[in-house]
């Protein structure tokens, strides 16, 4: 009963990216994000934060994937090109969204409608403030991230797989190095731990999702592909654990800040669903070394409990401890 | 060293170059230190500018201000200017004694607005409780305030300079969606 799939499902992934686009807009105003602006504006910048979260994290995702895969197999070959198609389509939905999210900070900044916003205005905003610098660096590797995925459906050997994925992660680093972090006390150690925090979690996070999507139905790639990535997944885990404690306290200062702000609030609830991930990566593994791959239902609960949390991400980067 | 590894370490280096111009400088959340008049001081002589320290530069371009005296106007002129982190705006002349309150809105380096109020007395009329006419209290381009009616967001009265540009986003949104569906069919094989 192993059907060859025509093409990837693309309702799941569209249903993590909603799951992670409302929780942030949710997790935002629950920790009170609305104190300092306006429902429209926090949607603006919430949806768009979010979203080009999950779109960078899904060309991460792909791009690991085209890595990991076994090299000069025909069928690995043929999902190379499939993932290859999918960064096309996500790729620019990545460079919309970050092309939006800047047209939507700045109107935050400026404190007016979006529409209002004039081109000198956009442009004293990304050159002035470390965080608009931050976030045309992110539309850089959009684009660039797009235009070799083009590349390569031409001609693979074109830009080699680990280049996309390089330039994705960097363009998912941007945002949080420019963030709280740089603007913390122990500025270099929050910037280094934020920027390890991120390239982790969008290793772990995309490369589930893009694993289950491009592979789930092909059970010997999976089966070869899996176990590299179990291993990765793992040591990421590791880096996610240390780097978010790390920043937290950099971020929170003291415990009664943990505990009583919304900040804190949210820094428990990811905390809580990353002993949650952990404890379902601990089982799937379990399950493969029993010999029973894939664990695609586990790992569908695993990908959607992702999305919560990234949604949570997001809404963190929107709030004032 | 074997080409692919060259090409590696140039990825990587370019990504940590790429990420030093992002990071930004060392500063603490932006937090306002101190203002001139102190908060919740007497004031016996009405002051001609009202100034704002804060723990990091300021840019004036994203900083508002207003002063706001019992009767309701506001007494800031509407120009601000930053000189580091230093934030001040001219007041003309206070009216008649009593509270006043000045708001701000500045924007720190990460792009989050911060928002507050400090408050004096003024324990003496000022020169402009004798006049009738009041500082304009409304801006034709108040943005949405979540705070009291005490802070003006937009104070600046820079004309409009220029379309806006959202047409064009909306335009390169097409564009990139276009692009990237034509990129699709072409690569479509058998």
């Amino acid at each position: 009963m192993d059907r060859t799939a025509t093409r990837p499902d693309a309702r799941t992934p569209a249903l993590w990216a909603v799951v992670a686009v409302v929780s942030t807009v949710v997790a935002a105003v629950l920790a009170g994000a609305l104190a300092g602006t306006t429902l429209p504006a926090l949607l603006g910048t919430g949806v768009t934060r979010a979203g080009g979260d999950v779109a960078g994290i899904a060309c991460v995702g792909l791009a690991l994937v085209g890595v990991l895969l076994p090299v000069g197999a025909p069928e690995a070959n043929r999902v190379r090109r499939r993932a290859d198609r999918a960064l096309v389509a996500v790729g620019s939905a990545w460079l919309v969204l970050a092309l939006l999210g800047i047209a939507f900070r700045a109107a935050d900044g400026y404190g007016r409608p979006v529409t209002t916003l004039t081109g000198p205005d956009l442009l004293v905003w990304t050159t002035n403030l470390a965080a608009g610098r931050g976030a045309l660096l992110t539309v850089a590797c959009a684009a660039a991230v797009l235009g070799c995925a083009i590349a390569r459906l031409r001609d693979p050997d074109l830009v080699a797989g680990r280049i996309v994925l390089v330039i994705a992660l960097l363009g998912m680093l941007t945002p949080g190095v420019t963030g709280h972090a740089s603007s913390s006390a122990s500025h270099e150690v929050a910037v280094t731990t934020v920027a390890l925090h991120v390239a982790a979690a969008s290793l772990w996070v995309g490369g589930l999702g893009a694993l289950l999507v491009l592979l789930g139905r092909r059970r010997e790639l999976l089966a070869t592909a899996l176990p590299r990535f179990s291993t990765l997944a793992g040591a990421c885990l590791a880096v996610v654990t240390v780097s978010g404690v790390l920043t937290a306290q950099v971020r929170l200062g003291s415990w009664a800040a943990l505990f009583f702000t919304g900040y804190g609030a949210l820094v428990i609830a990811k905390a809580g669903a990353l002993v949650l991930l952990g404890g379902l990566g601990l089982l799937t593994r379990r399950r493969m070394a029993a010999g029973r791959v894939p664990v695609l239902r586990w790992a569908g609960i695993e990908v959607t409990l992702m999305a919560v949390t990234l949604g949570l991400a997001a809404a963190l980067s929107q709030t004032a401890p | 060293m074997t080409r692919a590894a060259l090409r590696l370490l140039a990825a990587t280096v370019a990504a940590c170059v790429a990420l030093l111009l992002g990071a930004a400088p060392a500063f603490a959340h932006t937090r306002l230190e101190g203002s001139n008049p102190a908060d919740k001081s007497n004031v016996d002589s009405a002051p001609d500018s009202v100034s704002l320290s804060f723990n990091e530069d300021i840019s004036a371009e994203f900083a508002s201000m207003s002063v706001v005296g019992p009767d309701g106007t506001n007494y800031a002129t509407g120009q601000v200017s930053a000189a580091g982190a230093q934030v001040s705006t001219a007041v003309s002349p206070l009216g008649p004694a009593g509270a006043y309150t000045i708001g701000y809105r500045v924007v720190s380096d990460d792009g989050h607005p911060v928002q507050g109020k400090v408050s004096f007395t003024l324990t003496a009329p000022g020169p402009g409780a004798a006049a009738a006419t009041p500082a304009p209290a409304a801006e034709p381009t108040a943005a949405p305030a979540p705070a009291t009616t005490a802070v003006d967001p937009q104070a600046s009265t820079r004309p409009d300079e220029g379309a806006p540009i959202w047409p064009w986003l909306v335009g390169a949104v097409i564009l990139v969606a276009a692009g990237a569906v034509v990129a699709l069919r072409l690569g479509r094989r058998s």
